[in-house]
């Protein structure tokens, strides 16, 4: 053997194929979606409101002893988000919600693309994260905010687990047309949105790919002059089995041309 | 909404279809290289997933400098040389010239007994050269857009690295 073949045997035996490796293109996917840490705090948009950060925990730490009501929320900031569980398309940027310096709790771990879609031809994103303590914030924005300043977008926190397997966020402003969202149980197949008129909106639930916490999404879009009045988790075979409802005092109610499709 | 669904813009260079078809016909060939850089298979298989990662997360940002395979490439062996143990890549002369004893009384040593110290020995440029040569099969134009040398340099690296090799060898074998 001549010292050209003995280098190339010397070569296939430094590093041997792996050949019964294999290949995970959704782990890729979720490395993908992950982001970085988010910015340092940005100004605020003052023309929105926003709750200082201690409410926003507190009214977060009181749902929880009431499993009750999620805050309406409305936070703004000047900061870059970028998507994540799809694919981002662009350098890694702080969410909005991180920026606003309102006292979000901090994510464990990597912000979520839960869903996008459209509303009254707005685009719309929905995100999830999970916190330290297995919470989960789930927020829906406009997408052209996502990216900027999070005008129209809202956020909230909850404990979703066997005693609270559904929590909702609802929301009404200009930027978006009023809404339902929120986090259900993995075992819900569909989410029933009941209105104040008895109306029923049957929301299919979504998986997002790779979060960490045991639990499908919805998101809904709800007429401008009839607020929810309770939602709804339900199985495969049509069982409700998570319900809460929504008292009269967070319920949005919009009025003729106060917001997109009214 | 599927794991392979993309947010694609207008200008986009590579699509995510594009970079999923790639990991999936050549993933052990990134994983080689990635071994052989890195010097164990687990850091090697991190490496490419997160190679890939970067790829997927920046392709929007690829601006046609390169064939988009050698841009990938790049990722990897970037995310490899990110990833590998420190101190065993590396062989000083000393270690360089303890060479075999032929009546130790062990098995013959087998060329890549041989070798492994002396390629680990060669300049980082002429080890990853023969690495995408070898196991990449990397063509000279894709060596050197992942190298970011030119062309004609390629020839030259893969042949230094020959001669080094063999000149290694032939003091390793001299008793």
């Amino acid at each position: 053997m001549n010292d050209t073949e003995l280098i190339r045997e010397a070569l296939e035996q430094h590093t041997p194929p792996r050949l019964t490796a294999a290949p995970d293109w959704d782990d890729v996917v979720r490395r993908a979606a992950q982001t970085t840490q988010p910015a340092t705090s940005a100004t605020l948009d003052h023309a929105s409101e926003l709750p200082a950060g201690a409410k926003l925990a507190s009214s977060w730490r009181a749902r929880r002893r009431r499993a009750r009501t999620p805050r309406r929320l409305i936070l703004a900031a000047a900061a870059a988000a970028a998507l994540a569980s799809a694919l981002a398309a662009s350098a890694a940027q702080s969410w909005w919600f991180f920026s606003s310096g309102a006292g979000t709790p901090t994510a464990a771990g990597s912000v979520y693309l839960v869903k996008t879609g459209t509303w009254v031809n707005i685009p719309w994103s929905m995100t999830a994260y999970r916190t330290a303590n297995n919470d989960v914030c789930f927020g829906i924005s406009p997408t052209a905010s996502l990216n900027s300043s999070g005008l129209g977008a809202s956020m909230a926190c909850a404990h979703v687990a066997a005693s609270t397997p559904i929590s909702y966020l609802t929301n009404a402003q200009p930027n978006l047309p009023t809404n339902i969202v929120g986090p259900v149980s993995d075992q819900a197949q569909s989410v029933d949105v009941t209105l104040a008129d008895g109306t029923i909106i049957h929301a299919p639930t979504f998986a997002a790919p790779g979060f960490p916490l045991a639990m499908r999404f919805y998101a809904a879009q709800l007429p401008c002059n009839e607020p929810a009045r309770h939602v709804t988790g339900v199985d495969a075979g049509g069982r409700a089995i998570a319900q809460l409802d929504i008292p009269p005092e967070v319920r949005p109610h919009q009025t003729a041309g106060s917001s997109p499709g009214c | 909404m599927t794991t392979s669904e993309a947010i694609l813009t207008a200008d986009e260079a590579i699509s995510a279809e594009e970079l999923e078809e790639l990991y999936r016909s050549r993933y052990h060939r990134f994983l080689r290289v990635a071994e052989a850089i890195t010097g164990d298979l687990p850091t090697a298989q991190d490496a490419v997933q997160e190679g890939f990662a970067r790829a997927l997360r920046a392709r929007a940002q690829f601006r046609g400098e390169s064939r988009p395979e050698t841009w990938v490439w790049r990722c990897v062996v970037n995310a490899a040389h990110n990833n590998r143990r420190p101190a065993e890549a590396e062989l000083s002369d000393e270690a360089m010239a303890e060479k075999p004893d032929p009546t130790a009384g062990v098995e013959p040593l087998t060329a890549a007994v041989i070798m492994k110290p002396l390629i680990a020995a060669l300049p980082a440029q002429q080890r990853l050269a023969l690495f995408l040569r070898y196991y990449a099969d990397l063509d000279y134009r894709a060596i050197s857009e992942v190298l970011g040398v030119e062309l004609g340099t390629v020839g030259a690296t893969l042949h230094k690295a020959h001669a080094t090799l063999k000149k290694k060898l032939e003091e390793a074998q001299t008793p």
